[in-house]
């Protein structure tokens, strides 16, 4: 025993890794209850962020190349694609142009300040993705000083994509929806049947195998049918309502056949992501 | 006491370069590395092998620069501080004692790799769990993770083993 304790290396191994563990859980209870790392952890952050252009510009605009050359070669097709749906697009803006302004109207009648669908955009880069298997986390190049704050939605082309779990002055971590830790906020959602009528329920499952959302719990008499669009509903506070989730996939019950469980399927781009948009719930 | 050496100067910042290269990667390629199976590249560790397994003339700590590419890996990419500033030392350690036990050629190289490298992950994902940060299966992380990961930077290893040791030697 005396011998075991005098030897200093066991020692010092053993108090590093004490040391470690204290670390990771201070640094997993900051990303769960504080706003933001503190000010040490956000300046190493932003140096390295800082750091990371040299390889991640050169690295992204090689990434443009490739496909510019992609895109020409598309061209023709996507034109034709395009040409059909030109001629809807009018009558729609005119139409979207002509809601907007009654419902700016109705709510300065009902005075209402902002509705739960509003929200100011802040655009932004990805710089690198973690590398690492179970994290689905990715880097963008704007901060806090760009009016990033944590828990905010991140969307992608097309449609919801993750949620803001770290700010720094200069860049903040996206975490990907695929990642559904207990500790982390669960995005509330709406699926809307053909019929108009819409059940609440909380993302609160991924399954790896297929890519598809889980949304469990649901204890409705409404019927949801397969390809039913999901979106956010903006309850909760932080997700604006009507951001595009995904289309359900499968409707399922859960394991005591009591409650309805619905697979959602998200739009492809999850995985291939270069800008993507930070929404501010306005409020 | 300290000469100038330029192989600790090429090392550094092919550390750095290598550091920000794996994020970059795992950006471009994420559809084809973060699919059904999940391929991590892990360019840093390999440099910090090559690092430890071609350097032997000048005294370079590898672990000390294991210890603070690990930092920069959990400030930058992942947010949990604590996990890749131990792990990365200890694979470089366990590699070394490895490196003196087996004979030097690319085969051993490669066994001890991939050894490590599969160490990295388990202890990693070991930590990560034990703290909460995570919900990945064992079972799915084994079997769809560590074996597709270990496999794909085995290949890296064995592309990058013979240009990184001509580089190691010519400069040193």
């Amino acid at each position: 025993m005396r011998k075991f304790f005098s030897n200093r290396k066991w020692l010092t191994a053993i108090l590093i890794f004490i040391i470690c563990l204290g670390f990771i859980s201070v640094s997993v209870s900051t990303r769960n209850n504080k706003s933001m790392p503190p000010f040490i952890q956000r300046f190493g952050n932003d140096v390295v962020g800082i750091a990371s252009w040299t390889v991640a510009v050169p690295a992204n605009s090689v990434r443009h190349a490739g496909e510019t050359v992609n895109n020409l070669i598309n061209t023709y097709k996507e034109n034709q694609k395009l040409k059909a749906q030109v001629e809807t697009i009018t009558a729609t803006k005119v139409r979207d142009q002509a809601i907007q302004s009654e419902n700016d109207q109705l709510k300065r009648e009902l005075k209402i300040k902002s509705g739960l669908a509003d929200y100011n955009p802040i655009v932004a880069e990805a710089l690198v993705r973690t590398p690492s298997a179970w994290n689905d986390q990715f880097v963008i190049n704007k901060g806090s000083s760009a009016g990033v704050k944590k828990n905010m939605s991140v969307l992608g082309a097309k449609g919801l994509i993750g949620r803001v779990i770290e700010v720094n002055n200069s860049n903040s971590k996206v975490e990907l929806i695929s990642n559904t830790v207990d500790s982390d906020n669960k995005f509330p959602v709406e699926a809307t049947n053909s019929k108009g009528e819409t059940v609440n329920g909380i993302i609160n499952g991924y399954d790896r195998k297929t890519g598809q959302l889980i949304v469990g719990h649901l204890n409705t008499k409404i019927k949801i049918k397969v390809n039913d669009k999901v979106s956010t509903n903006g309850l909760g506070g932080i997700t604006p309502k009507g951001i595009y989730v995904g289309k359900v996939a499968k409707v399922t019950t859960d394991d005591y056949g009591t409650a309805t469980k619905l697979y959602i399927q998200t739009p492809a781009s999850m995985n291939d992501l270069e800008v993507v948009t930070v929404v501010d719930k306005t409020s | 006491m300290r000469e100038h050496q330029p192989i600790r100067y090429v090392f550094i910042i092919g550390l750095f370069i290598s550091l920000f290269l794996d994020g970059s990667i795992s950006l471009i390629f994420s559809h084809l590395l973060y699919g059904k199976y999940i391929l991590v590249p892990s360019i840093t560790f390999a440099w910090l092998f090559f690092g430890m397994y071609f350097i032997n003339r000048t005294n370079e700590h590898v672990e000390v620069w294991a210890a603070i590419a690990g930092l920069l890996f959990d400030l930058f990419y992942t947010g949990i501080l604590g996990v890749y500033v131990i792990v990365f030392p200890i694979a470089i350690i366990i590699g070394r004692k490895l490196y003196r036990f087996l004979p030097m050629n690319i085969v051993t190289g490669l066994f001890s790799f991939a050894f490590n490298i599969a160490l990295i992950n388990v202890l990693a994902y070991g930590l990560n769990r034990l703290m909460n940060a995570t919900n990945m299966a064992a079972g799915y992380f084994l079997m769809h993770a560590v074996i597709p990961t270990v496999l794909f930077n085995s290949v890296l290893f064995l592309i990058l083993y013979v240009p990184i040791g001509v580089l190691f030697d010519r400069i040193e």
